[in-house]
């Protein structure tokens, strides 16, 4: 026996345990290739299988107005979805499917027909059912229909102040607007809830469970105030109507401290209903008195004035000859009144009151191109105010230093042509002499609370334009304009105005179309403690009267008095000058 | 010495533990050790149905909480709806009658109306209160014009 058994490894001893080295090499490798290096992949494979993920809704923040009333928020809802994959079992689905119809008013043919059109996944059946349909549904417990919480976003004012509130899409994301800019702020954190299930799908009591609790989004307070909104809106309407124009913008703003109250323009969005599929969405949704650029025209001139004012150059009796016209030295140019009139001598206060283009010329050479332009850069014009919203249009203002540059455009300049720039940056431009000669940031969010931070907005001191002395000067001066001028389409019955007109000429390619303008006018009220600054500009008025004066300063009349109304502020009369109307 | 015999020794008539076990009879053993299995199995499924419970309550507090946030939302909304301007001016005009103000008498009482902002000092010379503005003849010609639609 011992013969045939042989003491050492035989070739075949050998092979075998090298095979059964091989495999055990094999097995220990393929072990550490499971256990360790593909270890994340399959810990989230068992997980995805044992583990359930229910999402937790996040509302999203609230925009306010200055009174504390909601211009938009969001509203709790659900979204219904069919599992697919469990209506296969066609006898649950049609009972289900029953049950929906019942509580949802739909069609029960046509929902099982959905939810059975394929067998895998979720389809989306309604959107946004209201939370306590949605809460009965999710009590019944209804086979293969899922309810996820969602959220609505409501506009209760409707479209007051559409183009700087703005919208939200399906995802409740913001498009444009306050809801786009303050997206960071507004848009809530999901919450999730992970845990462990049966094989039902129910969570184990028990089990593993992760969660992470939802933040509501935060709150954006405006200094808007819905009632000057609605009476600006309601106002710059008629103002369009009357006068056959298609589209305008108004600004209010607190003077003192460049918070706006108002902001204003049309055309703009009269439904949110199919908003998105509008043809001209672009040009409706978008807050033109900050966006748009535009030639600001005469009321520009009180600006000129200051500058001279405050170089003391002038005062408000310094005399001049008005010719009618004026030729520019060394150029083919001559700009002559709006009029086409000439009043001999006359006060600056006159040259005000008459909106005298040559009087503007006359000034812009004795202040010279290098001061002008540095009060023009001073007072703000052709730069972003930085008022915190998207798309804020910049301005176009030659100086000297630009190629395309010429002694005319001084002249122009002085009266408002020849550059672009927003309402917004002139009503906070000529705000500063309203406010002692200190200009203002404008602003239009004043608080943002988030989670466990508020932030408050305090006005802006920007710089000194003028000072003190010439502001009041020149205020004094726009006071004349309105209250020297008793026809003056401007005045508001029972208080004091301080304002300027201006009208432009619409720029085309080739020059200026001679038929079309602009009409504005910016005014301050009461003058004696201005309130409020209005800036009111209709673009290409059609009705037979295209002036500033024709169509703006009425517009800015109305609702100058319906918001002192609404603000209560005292009347600046004294008691003989007490009007009835 | 002494006291380290004393604390060796046990004291007269007690039994140390480990003759105590020895004299217990086998049958006794098994029942006290099954009889502490059982309670600690028995703590064991107590405190496990205690905490189930205590999941079920809270996810049921959880929904609860959701419930009344949603709740408190939906009222926002409809205090919004109340106050929306158009509402109240229906609820004025429609429910307590209001009208629209045709006239506005403005009343001044004895008090002084607020000062005018002062003209600084360098430009002391009192303005002239300017009349209308003189406007040209052609201008009268076309007001006296019927309006062109």
């Amino acid at each position: 026996m011992s013969e045939q058994r042989p003491h050492h490894l035989t070739w075949r001893h050998a092979a075998l345990l090298a095979g059964m080295a091989a495999s055990l090499v094999a097995v220990i490798v393929r072990l550490w290739q499971v256990q360790v290096v593909d270890h994340q992949s399959y810990v989230e494979q068992a997980a995805r299988t044992r583990d359930g993920v229910a999402a937790t809704s996040a509302p999203r923040g609230t925009i306010t107005d200055a009174t504390g009333y909601p211009l938009a928020m969001s509203r709790d809802t659900w979204d219904v979805y069919l599992d697919t994959f469990l209506w296969r079992d066609r006898d649950k689905a049609r009972d289900a499917a029953f049950k929906l119809s019942q509580v949802l008013g739909i069609d029960a043919a046509q929902t099982f027909e959905l939810g059975t059109a394929q067998s895998r996944g979720d389809i989306p059946l309604l959107r946004h059912i209201p939370y306590e349909t949605g809460r009965q549904l999710t009590e019944q417990e209804l086979w293969g229909v899922r309810l996820l919480p969602s959220a609505e976003r409501i506009y209760p004012e409707g479209t007051l102040a559409s183009p700087l509130v703005g919208y939200t899409g399906l995802s409740g994301e913001g498009l444009w607007g306050l809801e786009l800019d303050y997206e960071q702020v507004l848009r809530g954190r999901s919450g999730m809830v992970m845990s462990e299930r049966d094989p039902l799908g129910r969570p184990i009591a028990f089990g593993t469970r992760i969660e992470r609790s939802a933040e509501v989004g935060g709150d954006v307070e405006l200094t808007i105030d819905r009632h000057i909104q609605r009476i600006v809106e309601q106002r710059l309407d008629e103002a369009l109507r009357e006068n056959s124009a298609p589209s305008g913008s108004v600004l209010v703003m607190n003077p003192r401290t460049g918070a706006l109250l108002a902001i204003a323009s049309r055309p703009a969005p009269t439904s949110y209903d199919k908003i998105l599929d509008h043809p001209k969405l672009s040009s409706i949704v978008r807050a033109r008195p900050v966006t748009d650029l535009y030639e600001p025209g005469s009321v520009i001139k009180t600006l000129t004035t200051a500058t001279a004012i405050d170089l003391g150059l002038i005062s408000p009796t310094t005399t001049y000859i008005d010719t009618g016209r004026v030729d520019i030295p060394g150029t083919q140019y001559t700009i002559r009144n709006w009029d086409f009139q000439k009043y001999g001598q006359v006060t600056m206060t006159e040259y005000l009151q008459r909106s005298l283009n040559t009087g503007s010329v006359w000034l812009s050479s004795k202040i010279g191109a290098r001061d002008f332009y540095r009060y023009l850069d001073t007072f703000g014009l052709g730069e972003p105010t930085h008022v915190g919203l998207s798309g804020e249009g910049e301005g176009m203002i030659r100086t000297p230093d630009h190629d395309d540059w010429y002694p005319v455009d001084l002249a122009t300049n002085s009266y408002g042509q020849g550059m672009a720039v927003t309402p917004l940056q002139v009503l906070t431009a000529v705000s500063s002499l309203a406010n002692n000669g200190v200009l203002m940031r404008p602003y239009v969010v004043s608080r943002i609370a988030t989670h466990g931070e508020v932030r408050t907005f305090q006005p802006v001191r920007v710089r000194r334009t003028v000072s003190e002395d010439s502001a009041r000067t020149v205020l004094r001066m726009m006071y004349e304009v309105v209250e020297g001028v008793p026809t003056h389409g401007a005045r508001v019955p029972g208080y004091h105005v301080a304002g300027k007109t201006g009208t432009t000429l619409v720029s085309i390619p080739t020059g200026y179309d001679l038929d079309t303008t602009i009409a504005s006018f910016v005014g301050f009220i009461p003058y004696e403690d201005p309130q409020v600054g209005i800036l009111v500009k209709i673009d290409q008025p059609g009705g037979g009267m295209n002036l500033g004066g024709q169509v703006a300063a009425p517009a800015f009349a109305k609702m100058a008095g319906d918001i002192m109304q609404y603000l209560r502020v005292p009347s600046g009369r004294t008691p003989s000058q007490v009007a009835t109307r | 010495m002494a006291s380290a015999a004393l604390r060796r020794a046990p004291a007269a008539g007690v039994i140390p533990a480990r003759r105590l076990i020895g004299r217990l009879p086998g049958a006794a053993l098994s029942i006290l050790a099954l009889s502490l299995v059982m309670l600690t199995g028995g703590l064991q499924v107590m405190q496990a149905s205690q905490a189930a419970s205590a999941g079920y309550e809270i996810g049921r507090l959880e929904r609860e909480r959701d419930r009344l946030n949603a709740e408190i939302r939906l009222l926002e909304v409809e205090v919004a709806n109340m106050a929306h301007s158009d509402r109240v001016l229906q609820q004025a005009t429609e429910r307590l009658g209001m009208v629209q103000p045709t006239t506005s008498v403005r009343v001044a009482v004895g008090v002084a109306a607020p000062q005018g902002i002062p003209i600084p000092s360098r430009f002391t010379p009192p303005l002239e209160v300017v009349g209308p503005l003189q406007r040209p003849w052609w201008a009268k010609v076309l007001e006296s014009l019927p309006p062109v639609r």
